[in-house]
């Protein structure tokens, strides 16, 4: 039986400004099989970014270990970190974050580029991505010349377009209407359920959150599998 | 084909957009590192063909001469020419009589040989071999030219034509014209025969120089031989220290060249900066998509490079067309200052262009390394929080004040030393100019707390808003404002300098010219005053006193130096002393030793009480240093004596110049018409000067020797003007989100331009006010240690309010004007759409 496909084990982040300081990771653990999709839910400002970031390589942590796919990512260098991080996870962002300057299909293709892929196959990719996400006409139009939902998809398309393991979004709903919202988060179960990506979605949404495989909470740095009710 | 540069690259088509959507910022960087790179190679190329006119000149002139027979004054006698042929049979010799002439109006430097003689020293390069030499000047009247020459001045063989010379016109017939390997360097030579020269010149049986091919033993016998008159010098030494004269002249231009390089190199390390913070956000995307941040260095750096490989070919091809203009006022300066020097041809020297291209990259690569350093710790966009990157910015300012005051102090101990050598003298130089930079961010957030504190009642809540938005964006405002401050403070630093030397130049006339006339002959080093003439002028009518003068250039242990034989009278000050040994006039007088310049004394290390070696027409004489003076007039040096001094070791009793004192009741003009009329009765071979006209001279030269400073200090202005334009309005554009948002919450059009013109203006008048300490401060190194290191001149201060002024202008108008067009942008586009594009 193959093992977990993430396991953080007694995640320790403290953030330091000055005199002060703010614990946010308090020995957190976690484990994540292979395709799963594990919503993680939390009051605003608990930590639930921060430990993404740490997933995936761009935080680092006090102590505590972070295992993805086998690799330990607080062992890797900064480089390593990077090099895994393109090649093994797709990110997700609330407010998008699209390289203002590239058109839709480039930003898709960016991190095709990145991973040395083929002219040929960065172009069929993006383009199967960019029809896959009923943007195929907007292709050539730039962040700014599309609406929020639009923008979101081409972020979607961005994160999975090279086949990474790991997906991870935060809060990819949350600057989006219900409509909207419901049709973006369809998109991305529809097509990491496909490729058996594992997905981790940070979110502060009850409905959004009852939509993945398991529901885990992080609460005064602590991570809970949950169930039923919660105050949020 | 490719669309653009990056076409192959998404990174790069990303970057290559950036600079499009911020083309002013890119333009004006563009312009700033061109102008610098132009400075550097115009200066370079003038320089590099002053310096290659004369080094082809000597190689021309001098050919395969391994020594020189050079005498006193008076020149060589023709006897010991033919001595050394008959008694020692050195046949690879020849004899030479030279002077300046001119021919229609242009400069020529005539030289008399013995064609026969001339055949033995193979001077091929002249052009001038064998038969046909000695065929085309047997008439007596017979000149050749270099082909160039004849043709410019529309001449043909057998064609009479006038050339003037000392003080007269003289007919002359061109009996041929040669062909040259090196045009550029003989065609400002006319050749005669050495009779025919010395009928020219006026200087019948005497020789300037010998030129000869030695080896060891025939030099040991020549020297044993020689009288001791007469000075055997090695050819080589005497050119190079001939050489070594315009050095400190032209490192002093390079000097002033990399100056505004490093101004624009400053202003490319602001724009770099600056992108990399406006992109802040792009790079943290592109960290989190798995960018690492070699890849990222890279790109910026290539974005850098790609600029500046463009604005520096720009700026080589400009610095082109500027080398035409300033070679020419760079001879000019050579030919006041120096020695006689016609280049009528711009060399493009390669090596100036590949040095022009490469220092522009260097200076690039080197000015965006820090900014591209910084870039690659640009955290993934997720952990990205502005108000953490100005929390660390603040936290480095003290830093930053402290590196900035260790290298302010490192400068000032590369100063201390007297005798450092020019190099250390920039390096200072630079280290203090980097460690102001350094303050700055420090000084500024000090300004706007001092203002914000003192004119509280004042200040409108908008006013407040631009005053505490520098200091609260001082990752950003703070280096723009440091880079501004140094672009200005060149401009200060290099105008204090020119008219504290000005200032001294002024001075030192008023002291050292007062007498009332002035009699000379036209041509300098040409013969003297007869005592007939100088007892006829000195018993006119309303003359009080006279003293004489004799200028004459000697060999010394340091080279060819100008000596000035003179008689002190009472009330003639003509020295200004700087130092010397007690009763140093009195010693003087008595002709107890000689007084140097202070150029000579600083270069050479001279101080009074110590001894100078001179070669006298009694062979080399140690004359004791009685004192320093002050003099403007030579970076090399002069030499003054007391005339009976000079007449004990000399044979020479000519007068080159008298000085004639007005009594009380006598009018300077009329005393000037009575010694013109008396001169026109003599001839025309002698002028007459009021003291006013002398010092006019002196200031139409010493105002064409810095006419290129002046040029050059006027592209720093603009290259200041062009940076306090490019960093302010970059600044303003990329906060029009931040102005979209005031808007949208209230603030009209007219408070959005307010606040912009008004953060501008403030830092504009930020950078103009710390470019005083810093241009002073400049000055102060550029009076005190470079120029005295380069010419060894002291200046007096002199701090114009113009400079002052101008300076505060160019940084306000400049800023007013960067703000223009943000906060037109700002305040007439609708906030909804400014928000969107963002």
């Amino acid at each position: 039986m193959p093992g977990p496909f993430i396991q953080i084990d007694q995640l320790h982040r403290t953030y330091r400004e000055g005199d002060q300081s703010q614990p946010v990771l308090r020995g957190a653990s976690l484990t994540i099989q292979v395709g799963e999709m594990v919503a993680l839910l939390g009051r605003s400002g608990s930590g639930k970014s921060t430990l993404l970031n740490v997933i995936s390589g761009i935080d680092r942590v006090d102590s505590g270990t972070v295992m993805v796919d086998g690799v330990d990512l607080t062992k890797l260098s900064e480089r390593d970190n990077t090099l895994f991080r393109r090649r093994h996870i797709g990110f997700i962002y609330q407010f998008f974050n699209l390289v203002p300057t590239l058109t839709a299909a480039e930003n898709i293709a960016l991190v095709l580029e990145l991973n040395r892929c083929s002219r040929a196959e960065i172009e069929e990719k993006t383009d199967h991505l960019l029809r896959a996400i009923d943007l195929a006409a907007q292709g050539d139009r730039f962040p700014d010349q599309l609406a929020g939902g639009e923008q979101q998809r081409v972020a979607i398309a961005r994160a999975l377009v090279h086949s990474p393991k790991l997906v991870l979004a935060d809060e990819v709903t949350g600057n989006l209407d219900a409509e909207t919202g419901q049709r973006v988060l369809a998109l991305l179960k529809d097509l990491t359920v496909r490729n058996r990506t594992t997905l981790v979605l940070v979110t502060h949404s009850l409905a959004v959150a009852q939509s993945a495989d398991r529901i885990v909470t992080l609460e005064d740095g602590l991570l809970a599998e949950r169930q039923g009710h919660f105050a949020w | 084909m490719l669309a653009h540069p990056f076409e192959a690259s998404l990174l790069g088509r990303s970057a290559w957009r950036f600079t499009r959507q911020h083309r002013w910022q890119s333009s004006l960087t563009f312009i700033g590192v061109m102008l610098g790179v132009c400075m550097v190679v115009a200066v370079d190329l003038a320089n590099s063909s002053a310096r290659r006119a004369f080094e082809l000149s000597l190689a021309t002139v001098t050919g395969p001469i391994t020594h020189q027979i050079i005498g006193g004054p008076g020149g060589i006698s023709a006897s010991v020419y033919t001595g050394l042929r008959t008694e020692l049979g050195l046949r690879a010799s020849a004899p030479l009589v030279t002077g300046q002439v001119s021919i229609a109006g242009q400069p020529f430097t005539l030289m008399g040989t013995d064609p026969f003689s001339e055949s033995t020293l193979e001077r091929f390069s002249l052009g001038l071999t064998g038969n046909g030499l000695s065929q085309a000047l047997l008439s007596d009247d017979a000149v050749m030219l270099a082909a160039r020459a004849a043709y410019k001045l529309n001449l043909r063989v057998d064609q009479q034509f006038d050339i003037r010379a000392a003080g007269r016109n003289l007919p002359v017939t061109l009996a041929g014209i040669f062909p040259s390997d090196n045009p550029a360097a003989t065609e400002s030579l006319l050749f005669a025969d050495i009779a025919v020269a010395e009928r020219l010149l006026n200087r019948l049986g005497r020789l300037d120089r010998i030129d000869l091919i030695l080896d060891s033993n025939d030099r040991i016998k020549l020297q044993e031989w020689l009288p001791a008159d007469l000075q055997l010098v090695e050819s080589e030494a005497r050119n190079e220290s001939l050489q070594q004269m315009t050095d400190a002249f032209h490192i002093n231009l390079t000097a002033m060249s990399l100056l505004a390089l490093l101004v624009a190199a400053l202003l490319i390390y602001n724009t770099v900066t600056l992108s990399v913070l406006q992109r802040r956000k792009t790079l943290g995307i592109y960290r989190s998509l798995g960018v690492t941040g070699r890849e990222i260095f890279a790109l910026i750096l290539s974005e850098s490079m790609l600029l500046s490989l463009l604005a520096s070919i720009a700026g080589v091809l400009l610095g082109l067309l500027l080398g035409q203009f300033l070679v020419q006022l760079v001879t000019r300066t050579v030919n006041d200052l120096f020695f006689t020097l016609h280049v009528t041809a711009f060399l493009i020297d390669p090596f100036s262009l590949v040095k022009g291209l490469s220092l522009g990259l260097g200076f690039t690569m080197l000015a965006a390394t820090p900014a591209a350093f910084e870039a690659t710790r640009s955290p993934p966009v997720s952990v990205q929080q502005r108000s953490a990157l100005e929390q660390r910015w603040r936290g480095r300012v003290p830093m930053l004040l402290v590196a900035g005051v260790v290298m302010l102090l490192l400068g000032a101990l590369l100063v201390r030393s007297e005798q450092g050598s020019l190099l250390e003298g920039f390096i200072a130089l630079t280290l203090m100019v980097l460690g102001f930079c350094l303050m700055v961010p420090a000084l500024v957030m000090l300004l706007t707390r001092a203002l914000l504190i003192l004119f509280a009642p004042f200040l409108t809540g908008t006013a407040r808003m631009s005053v505490r938005g520098i200091s609260a964006g001082i990752s950003r405002t703070g280096m723009a404002v440091a880079a501004l401050t140094v672009a200005v403070s060149v401009t200060i630093g290099v105008g204090v300098m020119i008219s504290s030397f000005r200032h001294t130049v002024v001075t030192w006339l008023e002291q050292s010219i007062n007498g009332d006339v002035y009699v000379s002959r036209v041509e300098r080093f040409d013969g003297g005053l007869t005592p007939d003439l100088v007892d006829h002028l000195q018993r006119l009518p309303g003359v009080a006193l006279t003293t004489t003068n004799r200028i004459v250039n000697v060999e010394t242990e340091y080279g060819p130096m100008r000596v000035l034989a003179m008689t002190r009278s009472q009330g003639d000050k003509r020295m200004p002393i700087k130092e010397g040994v007690a009763d140093a006039a009195e010693l003087f007088e008595r002709g107890r030793g000689v007084f140097v310049s202070e150029p000579l004394a600083y270069h050479q290390q001279l101080e009074s009480g110590g001894e100078i070696s001179v070669y006298t027409d009694k062979g080399a004489h140690r004359f004791a240093i009685l004192g320093v003076f002050y003099d403007y007039t030579s970076s090399r040096g002069v030499i003054r004596l007391h005339r009976d001094l000079y007449r004990q070791w000399w044979d020479d009793d000519s007068i080159t110049g008298l000085t004639l004192y007005r009594s009380t009741a006598t009018g300077q003009e009329d005393l000037l018409g009575r010694v013109r009329d008396t001169l026109q009765s003599q001839g025309s071979q002698w002028r007459a000067a009021s003291n006013r006209e002398i010092r006019q001279v002196i200031l139409d030269i010493f105002d064409r020797t810095f006419l290129i400073t002046h040029v050059l200090r006027m592209l720093a202005v603009l290259v200041a003007f062009v940076g306090v334009l490019s960093a302010l309005m970059a600044l303003q554009l990329e906060r029009l989100r931040e102005f979209a948002i005031l808007r949208a919450t209230g603030m009209t059009p007219w408070q959005i331009a307010c606040m912009v013109l008004g953060q501008t203006g403030l830092m504009g008048m930020f950078a103009g006010l710390l470019a005083l300490p810093l241009g002073l401060l400049m000055a102060e190194i550029l009076i005190e240690v470079i120029n005295r290191r380069a010419f060894g001149w002291s200046m007096q201060h002199l701090v114009p309010a113009g400079v002052l002024t101008e300076a505060l202008f160019v940084s306000l108008a400049a800023a007013l004007l960067a703000g223009a067009y943000p906060a037109f942008k700002a305040s007439s586009s609708l906030p909804a759409q400014a928000l969107r594009e963002e």
